[in-house]
């Protein structure tokens, strides 16, 4: 949106317009079209745009060239409302799929500095169609603050095959003003990699030159970008002025950096925060309600040299570090001690998940090779969660079947060959694997233990305490807020559970429309006062919530029209069985379980008329 | 004295739609076991079957994390604030 919208207060969405780019890779063409909004979709962007685009996109195959990738901002992206950091990548999955075959609808997001940079340049969306005929780097750049945004197509094969540092950096020494967008050697091997994630730089990786990006992981954004030949896209504009911000604004900032929102993400050390993702290990091992073992947690402590406090015991200093202006700092970012007791090198960022999906789920308990693996899954440019679980998988499939071992007999704990495993993976020669845990396990007719729904991997929660992850559009925890309701509220009846996933658990995805992180944690108002003090639009908590719950069923409905059946929306088997050793109520049973779906498709389908969308 | 005991919001639910309290006690458990008797259907959500808060949450004392360590030695004064933070996030 441009700067003179936001100067006056309580606009109707049709008085906003944005600026959508369609690139023809094939053709290496750009057309520039100023759209006028027609609707709060319009205006908001993210995925509520999205989603509206791919509507009538469909392809029966994710990689075809005539596949849309989209890549937009949310109305607060690249704004001065601190977190306002996000770019999002939206098409048809090529992991996420249905029973049918059929590619569904997804997004990634991730922050850093691109998309702020992406603002800076007047870049609302970008729809990516066709194949670049080489590798290729698409810069898109101005030159002079009058100046048109222009796109170049560059020759990207200096860039092919290397780690995501390493073309961060390189494309950093070339264009000094820019951010960037990078797949890594997983992405490049798209056709035997079907989770490969997009790094995203950060101000902090540009000026250390760690590896410390920020990633678009989920769904295979980073193979889809692969199978259109672009191996980078650079957004390479000066750093715009800081300008003054609105009183309300600057209230706002401060509840995002100090309020009780974003305190569970806050650092330990700095009076009241939580610590971080990683605190979940202290919070959910000791009820044994952690994964390990592909999800299905030993009735011991083998975890808890992982635990933080323990971590800082030894020859490593945890530095709470931030993206771009952000008060939160929650990246937990790991260093060797150096001989004055300070940070030395740089080792890994460790968040809950990529720990706990690369470690504990994976039998590994040893710090040292739990940092060496989150950071050798980074620098291949896949996404964690969805390799993480597919080794679990693969680690579990060999133990019950130990006379016809895939991925040569890899098992659970065994660094050395998981090492080699993840390393090969990403090199594009394990194909096996890389289709991921769905596709590996149809092919191996053992899917009972395959931890995903609808083709996308279980993030580091126990599917048997969580019976929403079937509805979530597009990751396990990051679109269908349920995987903590039974530890913390302990409600296991039918009606709490189908309110639990058809009234409040998708409202997570409202930071996916707005272009802001879930870790600032806004209240509705928050973000509404922040949306009026930065663009003017008129908006209020009701309206928010329609549109949450317009794009939410807008998702669901590409889902159901585009192969999904009721059978689509299920679980694996063995996640509906007693595990005794997770100090939980046991409840999510297939009886319940069966009468959960069968009320929430009616819901679903009562709340599609609700909203006029049948 | 008089404690002020605040605990997470989503809480209220089983607390009459209240999440701050001001109780009359001396002590860490005299505080929780009152609370949890005011509001019976908080003491699952709040307290393990021995009593003890359950593992996920941390414990602030004026503002202040505790440590396990901190929270057994706990001497509370007049008009001292305890809050109840849950730990669990996900991202």
């Amino acid at each position: 949106m441009s700067e003179d919208q936001a100067s006056v207060a309580s606009k109707s969405p049709w008085e906003f317009s944005f600026q959508r780019f369609y690139v023809d890779l094939s053709a290496a063409g750009v057309r520039a079209e100023e759209v006028a909004c027609q609707d709060y979709e319009d205006v908001f962007g993210g995925i509520a745009r999205g989603f509206k685009f791919l509507k009538d996109l469909a392809v029966e195959d994710a990689y075809d060239p005539r596949a849309t990738l989209v890549m937009n901002l949310g109305l607060l992206s690249g704004t001065d409302f601190m977190t306002g950091l996000r770019t999002y990548f939206q098409a048809y999955s090529p992991l996420k799929r249905a029973l049918s075959g059929q590619p569904s609808a997804m997004w990634s997001a991730g922050s850093g500095k691109f998309g702020t940079k992406l603002r800076y340049l007047g870049v609302d969306e970008a729809v990516f169609t066709g194949r670049c005929a080489r590798p290729s780097i698409l810069r898109i750049y101005r030159t002079g603050d009058d100046e048109a945004t222009r796109f170049e197509f560059l020759d990207g094969t200096e860039l092919a095959g290397l780690l995501v540092n390493d073309k961060i950096q390189k494309l950093h020494q070339r264009f000094p003003d820019a951010h960037f967008a990078v797949i890594g050697p997983a992405g490049e091997n798209y056709q035997t990699v079907r989770f490969a994630a997009v790094a995203l730089s950060t101000e902090n990786q540009l000026k250390s030159g760690d590896p410390k990006s920020r990633y678009c992981g989920r769904g295979g954004m980073g193979s889809l970008l692969g199978s259109k030949n672009l191996l980078a896209i650079v957004a390479d504009v000066a750093d715009q002025r800081a300008t003054k911000q609105p009183a309300e604004l600057k209230s706002i900032n401060q509840a995002v950096a100090r309020g009780e929102g974003s305190r569970r993400f806050r650092d330990q050390g700095k009076g009241d925060g939580g610590g971080g993702t990683w605190a979940n290990y202290e919070a959910l091992n000791p009820l044994h309600a952690m994964p390990e073992m592909n999800f299905v947690p030993t009735n011991g402590d083998a975890s808890v040299p992982l635990y933080r406090p323990h971590v800082e015991e030894g020859p490593y200093v945890v530095k709470d570090e931030s993206c771009f202006r952000c008060g939160i700092s929650c990246h937990k970012n790991v260093y060797d001690r150096n001989q004055e007791g300070k940070a030395g090198a740089f080792r890994a960022k460790l968040d809950y998940e990529p720990l706990n999906l690369l470690a504990s789920n994976i039998g590994i308990f040893d710090i040292e090779q739990a940092l060496e693996l989150v950071e050798q899954v980074d620098q291949l440019g896949m996404d964690s969660i969805s390799c993480g679980t597919t080794l679990s998988y693969v680690m579990e499939y060999n133990k019950r079947y130990p006379d016809k071992p895939i991925a040569d007999g890899l098992s659970y704990g065994d660094y050395a060959k998981t090492r080699e495993i993840i390393g090969r993976l990403g090199e594009g020669e394990m194909g096996e694997v890389g289709q991921g845990t769905m596709r590996l396990s149809e092919e191996l007719d053992a899917t009972s233990f395959a931890m995903h729904c609808k083709g996308v991997e279980f993030p580091a929660y126990l599917p048997q305490t969580n019976p929403g992850y079937p509805w979530a559009l597009a990751g396990g925890h990051m679109s269908m807020r349920t995987m903590f309701l039974l530890l913390l509220e302990r409600e296991t009846d039918l009606d709490y559970w189908v309110s639990a996933i058809t009234d409040k658990g998708y409202m997570t995805i409202r930071d996916d429309i707005v272009g802001i992180c879930k870790f600032a944690g806004m209240t509705h108002d928050q973000v509404c006062d922040g949306i009026q003090a930065l663009t003017g639009l008129e908006i209020d908590v009701p309206k928010l919530e329609d549109l949450i719950t317009r794009t939410f069923l807008r998702g669901y409905q590409l889902e159901r029209e585009n192969g999904f059946t009721d059978d689509d929306y299920d679980m694996p088997a063995e996640s509906h069985e007693e595990c005794p050793q997770i100090e939980l109520p046991y409840f999510n049973t297939p009886e319940f379980f069966a009468g959960l779906k069968r009320r929430v498709q009616v819901r679903l389908g009562e709340m599609l008329v609700e909203n006029d969308m049948v | 004295m008089l404690i002020h005991l605040k605990i997470p919001s989503r809480f209220s639910r089983f607390a009459h739609g209240d999440h701050e309290f001001s109780l009359h006690v001396e002590t860490m458990e005299q505080l929780l076991e009152d609370v949890c008797q005011q509001n019976p259907e908080l003491r699952s959500r709040l307290l393990n079957e021995a009593g003890s808060l359950w593992p996920y949450f941390a414990v602030l004392h004026n503002s202040q994390r505790l440590s396990c360590e901190g929270l057994s030695n706990l001497n509370l004064s007049h008009e001292d604030t305890i809050e109840i933070m849950t730990l669990v996030s996900g991202g």
